[in-house]
């Protein structure tokens, strides 16, 4: 083989090979086809990328892709001093202990999760090809002591997804992966939920095609998981990203107050209704939170809208849990 | 919360520098970019591919600035605030993002700015009516003038803070409004509203600005809008970060503070719920 003149051509040769360039690609988080418009001058990749691009090749192309890059005097020293590749930085971290010192216990749960999925979003989604992050809380337990559903109480998203995932947000029980992961305190991972291998339960929602999910634990009991989709296959294959995935969730384990947690034989997931038969329910929300609130005044007793929204969460996961029940004895 | 206190923090923002008050008006900026059509909606794509270094004054966490160096990686953007905690934010998520384009330091905009003059080929100010005085912005725009290149653009955009037909808001506002008059944050007459839009004009021709043009935009959160929700969770954060300013200078009681938050709770949740703010952006070149 003639050898490489530039970087762009020792990057075509490269890729050339397709699994080698959907390798490449997933490792640094582009589509493929961003590479190809590398190599062909289409686009330039930031100093950045370029710095993730020598990290994931092999080490004898590593070499050789970082001497011509700096016969070609391309830059790759960063200003902003950029991250540890499989870490999260230290300063963040700081933050996020300083947030949790000062915050409002009001605010505290909002200002944590919202600070830490912010920034996971950026780095595990930096050239936005598509991801939804979203943080699934157990429901408090019911009357016989065990939780029967998760829900999804917060989310952010890169197109295709909305920015804000939270009209999106709906219970999820034993048939998810989310619930999966809540009831084994493990993290899981389906590379590609258009294939039916996997024997992991999981639904597949408009645009994902791999997720993974990690459990929020402290204690060694749990109070929910972190959930990640991507549009991309084999995502999460890469062990620095799921890595990263692990330390994300013990940041939003910090959100939570120590009650919020609880012991894994506490655990007992019901099935719930698909998403189209929730959200039939969920269009009666603000109406119901209306008549909780009016209510409790009335009573002389006035409720905060977070209590109300609680109340009204707890009257939804009830009805589904008896519509998901009613509609297996119809089926049987 | 700490104390409102401008005096000793030479920091006049209403809602403080918490780490809260970041996270919102990250999720604010998306709320105002959609609203507004985007981040430079008015430049025409070839102004905007001749825009190499851009600065954001009074940038908080860097929410606009960020989003303007992911989507045009020929543009250098700077962005200055008075908080550390906010340049702190900015610069994280600057990093996680790997933005090699993108950074943050801390500035006084009410002092001398820190860059030599003619630096820049955009100078971006959003919402500044609500982090320094009435008196603090002539020379403020003058030096904005100073940094900015020959040919270059002054953007200014100011927002009136909305007309509903909610009592609790409406009462929430005319105390707010009161605290503004009592910090020295209100340009109206008589405080019936902040009065800011009438003057981003002005500003930009008393420095020398030419081909001065405005363009307004609103922000319509009313029930059954898509913007709804995220209206009600800003309001609500709002209201809550803004009770140490109210508090502190006097302009509401704690005990009806609470109760017209309840009350705004309910009336945002009615069916027939009605609110916008009004935004208005003004931009000028230097000849």
């Amino acid at each position: 083989m003639e050898k490489p003149s530039s970087w762009r051509d020792l990057l075509k040769d490269i890729i050339g090979d397709y699994v080698e360039r959907e390798r490449i690609a997933n490792e640094i988080g582009i589509r493929s086809i961003t590479l190809t418009r590398w190599t062909t001058g289409e686009s330039t990749p930031r100093p950045q990328n370029l710095r993730q691009l020598v990290h994931a090749l092999p080490k004898q192309h590593r070499d050789q892709l970082t001497l011509l890059l700096e016969e070609e005097h391309v830059d790759l020293t960063d200003p902003v001093s950029s991250e540890p590749p499989d870490e999260i930085d230290y300063q963040f971290i700081r933050q996020v202990f300083e947030a949790r010192a000062t915050t409002p216990s009001n605010l505290l749960f909002w200002t944590l999760c919202r600070k830490v999925l912010q920034h996971a979003l950026r780095r595990l989604d930096p050239e936005r090809i598509g991801m939804a992050i979203t943080v699934a809380q157990c429901m408090p337990a019911s009357s016989d002591g065990k939780v029967h559903s998760l829900r999804e109480r917060m989310g952010l998203g890169t197109p295709p997804w909305p920015g804000d995932l939270e009209q999106h947000a709906m219970f999820l029980g034993a048939e998810s992966l989310a619930g999966h992961v809540v009831t084994n305190c493990r993290q899981e991972v389906i590379n590609d939920l258009r294939e039916s291998a996997s024997l992991l339960p999981a639904y597949q929602l408009e645009h994902e095609v791999s997720a993974v999910a990690h459990p929020i634990l402290y204690a060694n009991m749990v109070a929910g998981c972190l959930l990640l989709s991507s549009t991309q296959p084999k995502y999460f294959l890469s062990a620095s990203r799921l890595s990263l995935i692990a330390d994300y969730a013990q940041l939003i384990a910090l959100a939570f107050t120590p009650e919020q947690f609880v012991l894994p034989e506490q655990i007992e997931l019901r099935l719930m209704p698909t998403a189209e038969q929730q959200h039939r329910l969920f269009v009666t929300f603000q109406q119901r939170i209306l008549e909780v609130m009016k209510k409790s005044l009335n009573a002389g007793r006035a409720v905060t809208r977070m209590e109300a929204e609680q109340i009204v969460w707890q009257q939804f996961e009830e009805e589904l849990i008896h519509t998901s029940a009613l509609s297996r004895i119809e089926r049987t | 919360m700490e104390k409102y206190d401008p005096a000793r923090t030479k920091n006049w923002y209403i809602l403080g520098d918490s780490t809260t008050e970041g996270v919102h008006l990250i999720e604010q900026d998306v709320n105002f970019n959609t609203s507004m059509g985007g981040l430079l909606p008015e430049q025409s794509q070839e102004s905007l591919t001749h825009m190499s270094h851009v600065l954001d004054v009074a940038c908080g966490p860097g929410g606009w600035a960020l989003e303007l160096a992911q989507a045009h990686a020929h543009m250098q953007v700077t962005g200055i605030d008075i908080s550390s905690n906010m340049i702190e934010y900015a610069n994280a998520q600057a990093r996680a993002s790997g933005l090699d384009n993108a950074r943050f330091k801390v500035g006084n905009i009410t002092e001398p700015l820190d860059f030599p003059n003619e630096s820049f080929d955009l100078v971006n100010a959003r919402h500044i009516e609500e982090v320094i005085p009435v008196t603090a912005f002539p020379p403020l725009f003058q030096e904005l003038y100073r940094i900015t290149r020959r040919g270059g653009v002054i953007r200014i955009t100011g927002s009136e803070w909305g007309v509903t037909n909610s009592f609790a808001y409406e009462t929430l506002m005319r105390r707010l409004l009161r605290a503004s008059r009592i910090a020295g944050l209100d340009f109206s007459a008589d405080g019936r509203n902040l009065g800011i839009t009438p003057w981003l004009r002005r500003f930009l021709r008393e420095v020398g600005c030419v081909n001065i043009q405005e363009r307004p935009s609103f922000l319509d959160f009313s029930a059954g809008m898509a913007q709804h929700d995220s209206g009600y969770r800003d309001l609500t954060l709002a209201f809550e970060l803004m009770q140490p300013f109210l508090v502190g200078v006097g302009a509401a009681a704690p005990q009806e503070f609470e109760e017209l938050k309840q009350r705004l709770s309910v009336e945002m949740l009615e069916n027939s719920f009605r609110g916008i703010v009004y935004t208005l952006t003004a931009w000028g070149q230097k000849p």
